[in-house]
């Protein structure tokens, strides 16, 4: 996927339904539930084994590139918005944009010891506040920068989020710096909350895609 | 055992247990009064038979049925009880006179922590009920912390005390799916499980946990499970009286209840009848194994040696002549405490 | 010789003239009062890892540690309970658990307190909490007030208490503390000392709550009868009878249990699966109201199996009395000499074989000190002929013979199997046990006062303690309550307890001791001088009630007057007193603590009727009640941990507990004793400021108004406006109490449990004739049973026997079973209840805490039995409703409830239900009428004694899905 520039500022690109966005031919991603195997442990193994993982089975996918951020924009299916904890029985509908911090990091893992990956990360509870996050393994995700926006709308069945950053990030290990004409990859997932999705529960887009910056 | 030093057990005598609930309240007040907590009850007192807490708990799975790690039913806050909201003001203040009365506002509520109490089972007059008092069993083998992908769930090396690592908890909740027991919570506000710690701040000033220290029916016994001069070695190991709540849930719990006996039933002309218990042997099994019609016949049988004046070191031991014994140790009067900055 | 302890009551200078002359020397230690070390305080770091765990330590951390108690929370326990405090806030309370083990074989009280002890700290900052002074500003009841201040609102009512006193008298000024409200310190000196100095009436409510044990006051003349609950440990057969200790006795029930592991059996008699049933040995579920019968039946199994005990029966009974067959009464010396005393009663003596007057009795020419029968064998069974003064000769028998023959004829096994709907065996099954155990006890509580015919029930236990030798024996006898003496109380009162001339006539007794009858005599004179009520004759008079208790389905049906000509001839009589006189009307009404429109039976006829009367209602408080909703002022007072307080002493723990001041009250709120010095004195400075001196007092005598804060702080000796005054009083109170272990009041509330070392004198609420000591259990009686001291009743024994004429034309002459009058109502369900395990009274029952462990609302058991035929479902809303009146709860199936009964525990505020029409008002609560009895030795009216009961349980009820 390759992203757009334009010259928008960020204030108008951080809203899912505006104009900027209805030019911007989408990349539809189809998304997998993550592995039983990759669960990581016996508990969760046992008891989602009969049961599919991953609800959300497609997302829609753009990028826009201002001269110093990169929002994405994600467009997704879901009968319902689920934007908190409910009764203990639900969970927060999420979505994040993984972006590798190593060259073999490997995506359906999220990331490995010493191969690190970063996601830019919305929960339907937190309002405009997106993490960045970095992982390096299953059960391994700790919150790392607080930089990135969100803005998630939902209606009509349809959730919309946009998650925008800075190019150069934060300048540390754990935020990935980015620039114009780079070539990267990234990993979209998304958590359907009345299925029960959170942690690694989840759909996402089984290997990482490429990523083009404008 | 396995990771850790020693492990802090308790015993309850449910043949003391008068359902007053102090215990619960002694929590309560201790640790979940802040906000996000108001709904929970690290240590709850239900009748049995019961739906109890969580309604339906028994029936909700986890645990390692067949040896097998399995999540079970999540339970929802209406099935604890939540903590309900009331219009005190508009009664006191409201200026409505008798139109308003104080009751709970929204919903109705239709289940609560105690919501069954006092009702029963069986049929009358050969109704029982007994109560139970339920806390964290702080399991050799938790099935919270095998199920949690975050690692957050830790137990102690000291006293093999499980705590929720709320740093590390993300929320997630399959450890309130695992526990079979069902005594995790969901804390809406910090989004985090929490639950009952067995109050390891007590413990580390040789403090006995509240719900033991501040129980007036002296039903709780605390100790290290493997310290052969206290209460609860003699009672669950030398004694077999004591018994875990549901052991075919496979965690192992660390605490261990004394099965709960019943006055005579009557036979359909009204005459005491001894052929059988008020309380169905098969319900105690199937709360507590079959050990515990052992346990019962026990019971009994030391208790006729103390009527006929013998010596019973078991009846002594659940006597409790002195309070400060059935704490194992922890007897240290919290009050006498001085805090200082270390 | 040491000189009784009793012999202080009437002052120093009698103490010296009765020097070694002491006959009944009841208590001759002086305890040496211990000094009072507090325990060593241990240092702690507080340790910080710097991770999760730090927020659970942080938890538990405090500035200080204050011992407290519920002092009004009119709780029958005390218990001492450490208070945390946090950054200014008493933030949580754990039992103080400091009580020491009477003996090495017995358990210790360790640690004492319960849920509701566990919580006020909620409480005291909750949503119903009051903290400023309140006036009314919509109608009665409306919820519109205004924010007003002390001195506004002081000036005020006391203008109204004034004008009330000018027009009708300070009679009609009616102040009423729900009786055992009361504390034993400052808590409750202040509003003693207002209701004393203004010369009010004063409502006496311990029948009134139904606590009222009549049956005791007929058959012992007394009903203190309890010890220190360890003493049930040594029991070995323990009957818990109508009570339910696991809901009202939360700190003392262990001890039943663990005497169960001593080898004791444990027996419930209760109707329903009750929650103590549940931890017994044998359940009896006997049917409501047929207790008696099962009693009785009990009797006629001991006694035709021969199991009980003659010795003790034919000392410390009336049993072997003599009885004349033709008239029913006790022959009297008056029967038999010219002139002889009406009160010298007569055994046969087996060994003379002639009659003989029996020792101990009130008329036995020796003033009825001692039971004694030295060389008397009186006969317990026989008739025998007995020539009267007249010179005719009368035919006498036993009072044993007469209630065998009752026995044998109406109360068999298989008879009262019908009535109670026990089996006969079960019922042969427990008197065989009973008498064979080596000490049974009857936990009777208050419980076993709260029926139309508690009486007949209390008669029937204590004939079974009696026949099987247990009252007054450790571990044994029937058990309803006790208090410990201080006989520094006295430093409450504003008035001395006794007159000089009172002084004066009891010197000659005292100098032979005081035998418990004396006493007996001395508090009649100290009710004489109160303008006290009790409740009921209250509620007849002034408060609309007199139509419904007239009516003809609350009659006792085999009485053969109405309820009326019995009030009629009480008051004629002079048997019960009643204020304000009858042809006046009360015009103030002031009450603290307790909370009438919630209590009394059919409230809505109080409102109705007895509200529209009074000009001004008071009430002081520390929360809002629903009498409070229909106060015209409320007074805001500090809550229990906001100031010093001793709690009422019952002798359940050997300990006085007192309550230190953990925090300043919240807003305006200010101490009971601040509160209530401020009205006497601003009534004595609005009396000045408008030129009012005498009004019509206490029997309309002069009462100079301006006075009244004089006679309030005994002429300035106090000041409750000094924050530290409440101390002195303590002082005051410890240091001339020598059976408790302070010797200040800074020293009792520093130890917050003060031992209680020995034995005070008889008081009015306090006469259980024991001596204490700490190295054993405690244990009610033992006077009459080791020192042959005369039981203060006609007979000097436990009477079974009651000559009345009144009780002779009702049938009640011996213990019998009687239907009550509802028995035969249309309405086929019965409301029963009790003490609930969720609040003291109506306090701690609109707290979130305490609902949330129950269903957030008033709710009702029932059998699933009585719901199927009704299509009534658990968590239903029903509506419980008579003729009378109606409310709405929801509906507890259980099984553990007796088919027949609805179940209402107590003390829901009414506006709790719909429209406020709370669980009293289809309860009717007949009164017995022979309860007005009086000129009768022990049967008569005095403060907190022999006043007609309350009688809630059983009322007709029908139940629909509403």
């Amino acid at each position: 996927m390759k992203t757009f520039s334009t010259d928008h500022p960020l204030a108008s690109l951080l809203d899912p339904a505006g104009s900027p966005w209805s030019a911007v031919a989408a990349t539809v991603v189809a998304l997998d539930g993550t592995p039983l195997a990759m669960q990581p442990t016996a508990a969760v193994r046992n008891s989602w084994r009969d049961r599919p993982i991953g609800a959300v089975r497609s997302v829609e996918v753009r990028a826009l590139q201002s001269a110093d951020a990169l929002a994405f924009h994600l467009r997704w299916a879901d009968d319902a918005a689920n934007r908190d904890h409910g009764d203990n029985t639900v969970f927060p509908d999420a979505a994040a944009i993984a972006l590798p911090l190593h060259a073999d990091a490997p995506l359906i893992t999220m990331g490995a010891p010493g191969a690190p990956l970063t996601a830019w990360f919305w929960r339907a509870d937190s309002g405009n506040q997106g993490f960045e996050v970095r992982a390096e393994g299953p059960g391994s995700t700790r919150i790392t920068g607080r930089t990135v926006q969100a803005n998630a709308l939902w209606s009509d069945g349809v959730w919309q989020l946009v998650l925008a950053r800075s190019l150069a990030g934060e300048g540390t290990a754990d935020s990935i710096a980015l620039a114009s004409g780079q070539a990267s990859r990234f990993g979209v997932a998304v958590w359907e909350g009345a299925h029960g999705e959170r942690g690694g529960l989840k759909a996402f887009s089984g290997d990482w895609r490429e990523l083009l910056l404008a | 055992m396995p990771g850790i030093k020693r492990q802090m057990a308790m015993v309850m005598d449910l043949n003391k247990c008068i359902g007053c609930q102090t215990c619960t309240v002694a929590c309560k007040t201790l640790w979940t009064a802040s906000e996000g907590m108001e709904h929970m009850f690290f240590n709850t007192v239900n009748t049995m038979p019961g739906e109890g807490t969580p309604r339906g708990w028994e029936a909700m799975g986890g645990g390692f049925p067949g040896g097998e790690a399995q999540l079970g039913k999540l339970p929802a806050i209406g099935e604890f009880g939540d903590a309900w909201k009331y219009n005190h003001e508009e009664v006191f203040y409201g200026g409505k006179g008798q139109d308003v009365h104080l009751g709970v506002q929204g919903e109705a509520p239709t289940w609560g922590p105690n919501w069954d109490e006092d009702q029963g089972g069986g049929e009358f007059p050969n109704s029982f009920f007994f109560y139970l008092p339920r806390l964290c069993n702080h399991c050799t083998h938790p099935a919270c912390k095998e199920a949690c992908p975050r690692g957050a769930i830790e137990k102690r090396e000291a006293d093999g005390v499980v705590v929720v690592n709320e740093d590390r908890c993300r929320g997630y909740r399959h450890c309130m799916e695992a526990c079979p027991y069902k005594k995790i919570y969901f804390n809406h506000v910090s989004q985090v499980s929490q639950k009952c710690i067995f109050c390891f701040p007590r413990l580390e000033q040789g403090v006995a946990p509240a719900c033991a220290r501040q129980c007036p029916g002296r039903v709780r016994f605390v100790g290290y499970r493997d310290d052969q001069d206290a209460p609860i070695w003699k009672l669950v190991d030398k004694w077999k009286v004591a018994l875990p709540l549901h052991p075919e849930f496979g965690t192992e719990p660390n605490v261990f209840y004394v099965p709960p006996s019943a006055p005579a039933r009557f036979d359909a002309d009204g005459r005491m009848d001894e052929s059988k218990p008020r309380i169905p042997d098969e319900y105690l099994v199937s709360l507590f194994g079959e050990r515990v019609l052992e346990a019962l016949q026990t019971l009994a049988g030391e208790r006729a040696k103390a009527a006929r004046g013998e010596r019973s070191e078991l009846m002594d031991l659940l006597i409790a002549y002195r309070w400060q014994d059935m704490f194992g140790g922890f007897d240290r009067d919290p009050q006498t405490i001085k805090w200082v900055e270390a | 010789m040491p000189i009784s302890r009793r012999s202080f009551i009437i002052g120093s200078a009698a103490v010296a003239a009765a020097g070694g002359l002491v006959l009944y020397n009841l208590r001759p230690r002086t305890p040496v009062k211990p000094v009072f070390q507090p325990a060593p305080s241990v240092v702690a770091q507080r340790v910080r890892y710097n991770d999760f765990s730090d927020i659970w330590r942080e938890k538990w951390t405090w500035d200080k540690v204050v011992k407290g108690t519920h002092t009004r929370a009119n709780c029958i326990s005390a218990c001492s309970w450490d208070v945390y405090v946090k950054d200014g806030i008493a933030w949580r309370e754990e039992q103080a658990a400091i009580y020491a083990p009477h003996r090495p074989d017995v358990p210790d009280f360790n640690p004492r307190g319960c849920q509701k002890g566990a919580c006020y700290t909620q409480l005291q900052l909750a949503e119903s909490r009051v903290t400023h002074p309140l006036k009314r500003v919509g109608e009665r009841g409306e919820g519109k007030w205004k924010r007003v201040s002390w001195d506004e609102a002081l000036t005020d009512i006391a203008d109204r208490i004034i004008d009330a006193a000018i027009e009708q008298g300070t009679e009609s000024v009616v102040f009423d503390d729900g009786t055992t409200n009361a504390g034993y310190g400052p808590e409750s000196a202040g509003d003693m000392r207002f209701a004393q100095a203004l010369q009010t009436t004063r409502i006496d409510s311990w029948a009134g709550v139904s606590d009222m044990p009549m049956g005791a006051v007929q058959t012992w003349g007394l009903y203190n009868s309890e010890g220190t609950a360890d003493d049930w440990f040594l029991s070995d057969y323990i009957v818990v009878w109508v009570g339910n200790p696991s809901y009202t006795r939360i700190p003392d029930m262990h001890f039943m249990h663990e005497a169960r592991y001593r080898g004791a059996k444990l027996v419930v008699i209760a109707p329903d699966y009750s929650p103590s049933a549940i931890h017994s040995d044998l359940w009896l579920n006997v049917k409501p109201e047929t207790d008696a019968a099962l009693g009785l039946a009990c009797a006629q199994v001991m006694i035709e199996e021969k199991l009980f005990k003659p010795g003790y029966v034919l000392e410390q009974t009336d049993l072997p009395f003599l009885v004349r067959t033709d008239n029913q009464h006790f022959l009297r010396q008056s029967d038999v000499e010219r002139g002889g005393a009406d009160n010298a009663l007569y055994l046969w003596d087996e060994a003379r074989n002639a009659i003989v007057v029996a020792p101990g009795c009130e008329g036995d020419g020796d003033e009825g000190r001692s039971l004694a029968l030295g060389d008397i064998r009186p006969a317990l069974s026989g008739r025998f002929e007995v020539k009267l003064a007249d010179g005719s000769s009368v035919e006498v028998e036993t009072v044993f013979d007469r209630l065998r023959a009752q026995l044998d004829a109406a109360y068999r096994p298989e008879q009262a199997a019908a009535i109670t709907g026990l089996h006969p065996d079960t019922i042969r099954t427990f008197a065989r046990q009973m008498a064979a155990a080596r000490r049974s006890m009857i936990f009777a509580s208050w419980g076993a006062c709260k029926h139309y015919h508690s009486d007949l029930f209390q008669r029937a236990m204590m004939l079974l303690m009696a026949l099987t030798g247990n009252q007054g024996y450790q571990g044994g006898g029937v058990r309803i309550a006790a208090w410990w003496g201080m006989d520094g109380l006295d430093a409450i009162a504003s008035q001395s307890a006794l007159t000089m001339m009172e002084k004066l006539q009891i010197i000659p007794k005292a100098i032979r001791g005081l035998t418990p009858r004396d006493y007996e005599k001395v508090f009649m004179g100290m009710s004489e001088r109160e303008s006290i009520v009790p409740l009921m004759v209250f509620l007849y008079v002034h408060a609309g009630y007199r139509e419904m208790w007239d009516e003809q389905h609350l009659q006792d049906p085999a009485l053969p007057r109405h309820l009326r000509e019995y009030v009629r001839e009480s008051l004629d009589r002079g048997w019960m007193k009643v204020y304000p006189p009858e042809d006046r009307s009360p015009k103030v009404y002031i009450f603290t603590g307790c909370n009438p429109l919630r209590r009394w039976p059919a409230a809505q006829i109080a409102r109705e009727k007895l509200w529209p009367k009074l000009d001004l209602v008071v009430s002081v408080n520390f929360r809002m009640s629903t009498s409070t909703m229909y106060a015209d002022y409320v007074l805001p007072v500090a809550g229990y941990y906001e100031k010093y307080g001793i709690k009422y002493g019952q002798t359940y723990v050997p300990y006085i507990i007192c309550s230190d001041k953990a925090t300043e009250p919240p807003g305006e709120a200010k101490s009971d004793w601040e509160t209530f010095g401020l009205l006497s004195k601003y009534v004595a400075e609005r009396a000045k400021a408008r030129g009012v001196s005498e009004v019509r007092g206490f029997h309309d005598e002069p009462l100079d108004l301006r006075t009244v804060y004089d006679r309030h702080t005994q002429n300035g000796k106090s000041d409750p406006t000094d924050p530290e005054d409440p101390v002195k009083l303590m002082d005051a109170i410890f240091a001339n109490s020598p059976s408790v272990g302070a010797n200040s009041g800074r020293e009792a509330l520093d130890m917050g449990a003060v031992p209680v070392i020995g034995t005070g004198r008889p008081s009015l609420i306090y006469q259980n004739y024991s001596e204490y000591d700490n190295d054993d259990t405690h244990w009610p009686h033992r006077d009459f049973v080791e020192k042959k001291v005369a039981w203060p009743t006609l007979t000097g024994r436990q009477q079974f026997y009651l000559d009345h004429p009144w009780y002779l034309e009702g049938g009640e002459s011996l213990p019998v079973h009687k239907d009550p009058p509802l028995a035969s109502s249309e309405f086929p369900l019965r409301v029963y209840g009790g003490h609930n395990r969720w609040s003291i009274h109506a306090i701690w029952r609109d707290l979130k805490l305490m609902l949330q462990l129950e269903r957030g609302q008033p709710v009702c058991f029932m059998n699933p039995r009585d719901c199927a035929p009704r299509g009534i479902a658990d968590g239903d809303m029903v509506r419980v409703h008579n003729n009378r009146g109606e409310f709405e709860c929801m509906v507890k199936v259980a099984a553990a409830t007796a088919p027949g009964e609805v179940i209402v525990y107590h003390a829901w505020e009414p506006y709790q239900f719909k429209q406020w029409k709370g669980p009293t008002e289809p309860i009717e609560a007949p009164w017995k009428a022979l309860h007005l009895a009086g000129g009768y030795s022990q049967l008569h009216y005095r403060m907190f004694y022999g006043a007609p009961s309350h009688v809630p349980r059983g009322a007709a009820v029908e139940v629909s899905k509403a």
